[in-house]
C-alpha cells in the first residue's frame, strides 16, 4: 500500500465537496446547509522512532445548524506506510447548547484486516472550553471501544495559541490480529504552538508523546517496537 | 426650508463622480425623469428608482455592489409631509428585489417585505409604491431581499415637516453610515456558521488574564474567569462582523476619502445620522463640538446636548452643531468593537483637515451583560450603576429597582402576568419568565435578572469622561400621541446560540414560530428580554415603538429599539395598522431567525 493513497483519496473527496458554501437560496433561511472540511491536525512527526504523517479529525461535515452528516478519519503513516487509519461516517445532532450526539459506523482500515464497529459519539465544548470528541464503539464479537480526545486552546496573544491535547483509547477485549489489547491501549499527550495565520488556517509546531499500556504494549514489544514515543510535530490545523 | 447643501468636494470626489456618471447613464438608458441634484437628492412626487449591479472599489479591489440609481448610498429622497409619494422601483438585478421604507407608517402592501407585504420585484419588473406621508423627519430605505442591503441597496429619506422645522438650521446634511465588505455576504454568513468568532481578533488572551491577576489578584481573577469559563462564552464578543472585513463608509466614502461638509462659522448645521449598516453599531462624536440631539428615529425630541452617542443599526438621530471657529472638525463614528471607524469632516474650507481622534479602548463584557444580578456581577467591573446619572432628568425612573412604582410589585408572584400591566411610560413590572421553548441546543444563555437600564449608554461608553446620550434622555418634544395605558403585555425573549450562530425569539426561529397577534386598535406593551450577549436593534414595521423612558406624558416614538445584552426594555405599541408586519432584529445575519410576523386584526 502506498503512503498517501487513502489520505489523498480522502482529501480529494473532501475537496470536491467543499468547493464553497452551499447556499442556493438564502432568503430568510436562517438554517442553510453548510459544508465544512476541517482537520484538527495534519502533521509531520519526527523524533525517536520512525518519521510519521499523522492526521486527526480530518473531516467533511455537511449539515444544518443542528443536524449533520460527517465523514471523519484519524490515522498515521510510518516511514511512508499507513500503520493506522480509520474512517467514521456518522450522523450528528445538537442536543444542548454545546454538545452534539453522534451515531454512525467506523471502519478501521489499518492495520489489516478491516474491523467494523457501530459508534456512538458525544462531542462538544466542555466548561472551560475544552473541545471534546468521544465515542463508544461496538465492534466484532461485542468488543467495546472507548475513545476520548480533549483539547484546550489557550491564546497567548491573538496570533499565538498554545493547545494542549490529551487522548485515550481503550477496548474491552483483546484483538491480537490488529494489535489491540484489552483495557487502556494508548494515551497521547501533545502540546502544539499554533500561529493564527488566518482564523481558519493555523500552522504549528509541537511535541507529542504516545504511551501504550498493558496487553497492547505487550503486543508491540513482541513485534520489537517501542511502547512509547516522543515526537516533534510540524503541521496545520484549519478548515475550508 | 434649508437648501440642499452644496459642497464642491462632493462633486470633485472621484467616487461620487464615478457613481454620478453611472447614475446618469442608467437614468438616460432607462429614459426616466427623476430629478437629481448635485448631491444625489431626489425630490418631486414621482421617484424613479432602479436597483442594479454597479462596480465599486472601496478597498483597492473592484467589486460588484447592488445599488439604487447606480450610487452607494442611493439617492436621498426628499419628501414633504402631507404629500402622496409615488415610487417606480425597477429591478435590474438577476434576482428578486424589494425596497422597504424604514420607519414610514404606510399601508401593508407598500411596506416592501417580500413574502409578507408583497411578492417582491422580479428581475426586469417595476413595482409602483405609492402612499401618503403623515410624518416628517429622517428615515431611510433599503432592500428587504436576501443580503442586498449589505451590498448597497440603501439610501436616506428626509421628510420636510408641514409646519416647518421645529429646530431650523442654516445647513442640513445627511450622514448615512454603512459597512462594506469585499467578501460576499453569503460567505460572511457561512463563515459565521462555521466559526462564529472568525472576525474577532480581540479575543481574551493569557496576557490579558495575567494583567488581571496583577491588578486584581489571583482569587478575584479566578472567580471572575470561572463564570465565563463555565458559560463557555467570551467577554470580548462584541460584534460578530467588524472592521476585520468591513470598510466603514460615511455617505459612501471611506475614511481615506473622507466625506466633507462645508459650513460658515456661527451657522447651525443639522446632521441627519442614519445607521444603514448591516451589522455595525457606531459611536459618534465630533471632537470640539457639542451635539444637540433634536430627533430620534425621525421624531422630534426635547433637545439634549451630548458629546457622544451610540446609533444602533437602523436607528436615526438628528443632531445640530454650531461650530464657532473656522476650524475643521472630524465626524468620527467608531464601531462598537473599536475595530475601525467611518470618518467625515465639517469644514469651512476644503483645504483644511481635522485631526482624526483615536479610538476608545475595546469594550469588555461584564457579568451584568449576561443578565446576572448586580450582587453577582463582579463589583467594580460592572460599572453600570453610575452611567450618566448626573445631569439626567430621568434618574428617578431609569432603573426599575429605583422606581417607586416597582417597589411594591411582588417580583416572584407567578400570577403577576395576569394582573393588568403597569401604566404607560414606566416600563414593565411583569416577572421575567423563560418559556420552555427557550430550552434546547438553539440557546446558550438565559438572563437571570435582566435589568432595564435606560441610563446605561451601552458597553464601551460607560464612564468614558464624555456626556453620552442614553435612552433615558429621549423625551418626546410633543405630548404622548396615545396616552392610553397598555391593556396587555407581551414578553419576548431575544435568544441565540453564539457558537452555533443560531438566532431566535423565545428560542424559536422564524420558520417555526406562529405570528404574534395584535388586536386592532389596542394599546399594548412589548417587553424585550435579551438572553444573549449581543446588542440587538429590534425593528417593528408598520407601527411605532413608543419607548418607555420614564415620563408618561412625553413618550418618544421609535422604529428601532436597541436591547442591550442581558437586559430588558419595554415599549408601547398602538395596533392601528391592519395586516401582517415584519418584526425583527435588524442585524443582517441575525434576522433570519430573530424574526416574527405581527398580525394585526
Amino acid at each position: 500500500m502506498s503512503i498517501n493513497k487513502p489520505t489523498t483519496l480522502f482529501l480529494a473527496l473532501c475537496a470536491s465537496f467543499s468547493s464553497g458554501p452551499v447556499l442556493a437560496d438564502i432568503k430568510m433561511n436562517g438554517n442553510p446547509i453548510i459544508t465544512k472540511f476541517s482537520v484538527q491536525s495534519l502533521e509531520y512527526g519526527f523524533g525517536s522512532g520512525a518519521n510519521t504523517l499523522n492526521w486527526e479529525q480530518a473531516q467533511l461535515q455537511i449539515g444544518t445548524d443542528l443536524n449533520g452528516l460527517s465523514i471523519r478519519s484519524n490515522g498515521h503513516t510510518e516511514n511512508g506506510k499507513v500503520e493506522e487509519a480509520n474512517l467514521i461516517v456518522q450522523y450528528s445532532r445538537g442536543i444542548s447548547a454545546f454538545w452534539d450526539l453522534q451515531a454512525g459506523w467506523k471502519r478501521d482500515i489499518r492495520p489489516q484486516p478491516n474491523r467494523d464497529s457501530a459508534v456512538f459519539g458525544l462531542s462538544g465544548t466542555a466548561p472551560y472550553s475544552f473541545e471534546v470528541e468521544s465515542y463508544v464503539g461496538i465492534g466484532r464479537g461485542g468488543n467495546i471501544e472507548f475513545y476520548l480526545d480533549a483539547e484546550k486552546e489557550l491564546l497567548i496573544t491573538n496570533r499565538w495559541m498554545l493547545a494542549p491535547q490529551f487522548s485515550i483509547n481503550a477496548f474491552s477485549q483483546k484483538d491480537t490480529e490488529v494489535g489491540i489489547g484489552s483495557g487502556v491501549n494508548e494515551t497521547e499527550l501533545a502540546l502544539r504552538l499554533h500561529y493564527v495565520w488566518r482564523k481558519n488556517l493555523l500552522p504549528y509546531i509541537g511535541i507529542a508523546y504516545v504511551q501504550e499500556y498493558g496487553e497492547t504494549a505487550d503486543l508491540t514489544r513482541a513485534e520489537g517496537d517501542s511502547t512509547h514515543n516522543t515526537q516533534w510535530v510540524v503541521g496545520i490545523q484549519g478548515w475550508l | 426650508m434649508n437648501q440642499p447643501p452644496f459642497t464642491s468636494h462632493q462633486l470633485l470626489s472621484r467616487r461620487r463622480f464615478v457613481t454620478g456618471v453611472a447614475a446618469g447613464a442608467s437614468l438616460v438608458a432607462s429614459g426616466l425623469m427623476t430629478r437629481a441634484d448635485a448631491n444625489n437628492n431626489l425630490s418631486g412626487n414621482t421617484f424613479n428608482l432602479t436597483i442594479g449591479n454597479q462596480q465599486v472599489n472601496f478597498t483597492g479591489k473592484n467589486r460588484i455592489a447592488t445599488t439604487v440609481n447606480g450610487s452607494l448610498p442611493g439617492p436621498t429622497l426628499r419628501w414633504k409631509e402631507g404629500q402622496h409619494v409615488n415610487m417606480n422601483v425597477t429591478n435590474q438585478l438577476g434576482v428578486d428585489s424589494s425596497i422597504h421604507w424604514h420607519g414610514i407608517i404606510l399601508p401593508e402592501d407598500m411596506d416592501g417585505v417580500p413574502g409578507l407585504s408583497f411578492a417582491g420585484i422580479r428581475p426586469g419588473e417595476t413595482f409602483n409604491y405609492n402612499f401618503p406621508l403623515n410624518q416628517s423627519g429622517t428615515y431611510w430605505y433599503h432592500s428587504h431581499s436576501g443580503f442586498q442591503e449589505q451590498t448597497g441597496v440603501l439610501g436616506a429619506i428626509v421628510i420636510e415637516p408641514e409646519g416647518g422645522e421645529p429646530f431650523p438650521t442654516e445647513r442640513d446634511y445627511v450622514i448615512i453610515l454603512s459597512d462594506w465588505s469585499d467578501e460576499k455576504p453569503e460567505s460572511i454568513y457561512s463563515n459565521l456558521k462555521k466559526q462564529s468568532d472568525l472576525y474577532n481578533w480581540n479575543e481574551r488572551t493569557l496576557v490579558d488574564t495575567w494583567k488581571d491577576v496583577q491588578s486584581q489578584g489571583l482569587s478575584a481573577t479566578a472567580s471572575e474567569r470561572h463564570m465565563w469559563n463555565m458559560m463557555r462564552m467570551s467577554d470580548r464578543d462584541i460584534s460578530d462582523v467588524n472592521g476585520t472585513t468591513y470598510t466603514f463608509l460615511m455617505n459612501g466614502q471611506t475614511p481615506a476619502d473622507r466625506w466633507k461638509g462645508l459650513f460658515k462659522r456661527g451657522e447651525k448645521v443639522r446632521l441627519r445620522f442614519i445607521n444603514a449598516a448591516a451589522m455595525t453599531f457606531f459611536d459618534i462624536r465630533i471632537p470640539g463640538l457639542k451635539l444637540k440631539v433634536v430627533s430620534a428615529d425621525g421624531q422630534a425630541i426635547e433637545p439634549v446636548t451630548v458629546d457622544d452617542f451610540r446609533i444602533g443599526v437602523a436607528e436615526t438621530y438628528d443632531v445640530i452643531v454650531e461650530p464657532e471657529s473656522d476650524a475643521a472638525y472630524s465626524i468620527f463614528a467608531q464601531d462598537i468593537d473599536r475595530s475601525g471607524y467611518a470618518l467625515g469632516m465639517l469644514t469651512p474650507d476644503l483645504s483644511l483637515n481635522a485631526d482624526v481622534p483615536t479610538m476608545d479602548p475595546r469594550p469588555i463584557l461584564t457579568h451584568s451583560d449576561m443578565g446576572m444580578s448586580m450582587a453577582h456581577a463582579g463589583g467594580g467591573h460592572s460599572g453600570m450603576n453610575h452611567g450618566n446619572m448626573a445631569g439626567s432628568k430621568m434618574n428617578h425612573a431609569n432603573m426599575d429597582m429605583a422606581s417607586p412604582k416597582m417597589n411594591h410589585a411582588n417580583m416572584t408572584d407567578p400570577h403577576m402576568n395576569h394582573r393588568s400591566p403597569a401604566p404607560a411610560g414606566m416600563g414593565s413590572t411583569a416577572p421575567v419568565i423563560h418559556k420552555s421553548s427557550e430550552k434546547g441546543p438553539q440557546t446558550d444563555m438565559r438572563a437571570e435578572m435582566p435589568q432595564t437600564q435606560l441610563n446605561n449608554p451601552g458597553i464601551g461608553l460607560v464612564d468614558n469622561g464624555r456626556r453620552v446620550l442614553t435612552y433615558a434622555d429621549l423625551r418626546n418634544l410633543y405630548p404622548t400621541p396615545d396616552p392610553r395605558d397598555p391593556t396587555r403585555e407581551i414578553q419576548l425573549h431575544l435568544t441565540g446560540n453564539m457558537q452555533r450562530y443560531m438566532w431566535s425569539m423565545d428560542g424559536m426561529a422564524f420558520v417555526n414560530a406562529e405570528p404574534l397577534k395584535f388586536n386592532y386598535g389596542e394599546r399594548l406593551r412589548i417587553t424585550l428580554v435579551n438572553d444573549t450577549m449581543m446588542n440587538h436593534p429590534v425593528h417593528l414595521h408598520g407601527m411605532w415603538s413608543d419607548l418607555e423612558t420614564g415620563d408618561p406624558k412625553r413618550i418618544p416614538r421609535k422604529h428601532t429599539v436597541i436591547v442591550q445584552p442581558g437586559r430588558k426594555i419595554s415599549y408601547l405599541v398602538t395596533a392601528d395598522a391592519r395586516g401582517n408586519w415584519a418584526y425583527h432584529c435588524h442585524l443582517m445575519y441575525h434576522m433570519m431567525g430573530m424574526f416574527r410576523v405581527v398580525e394585526v386584526s
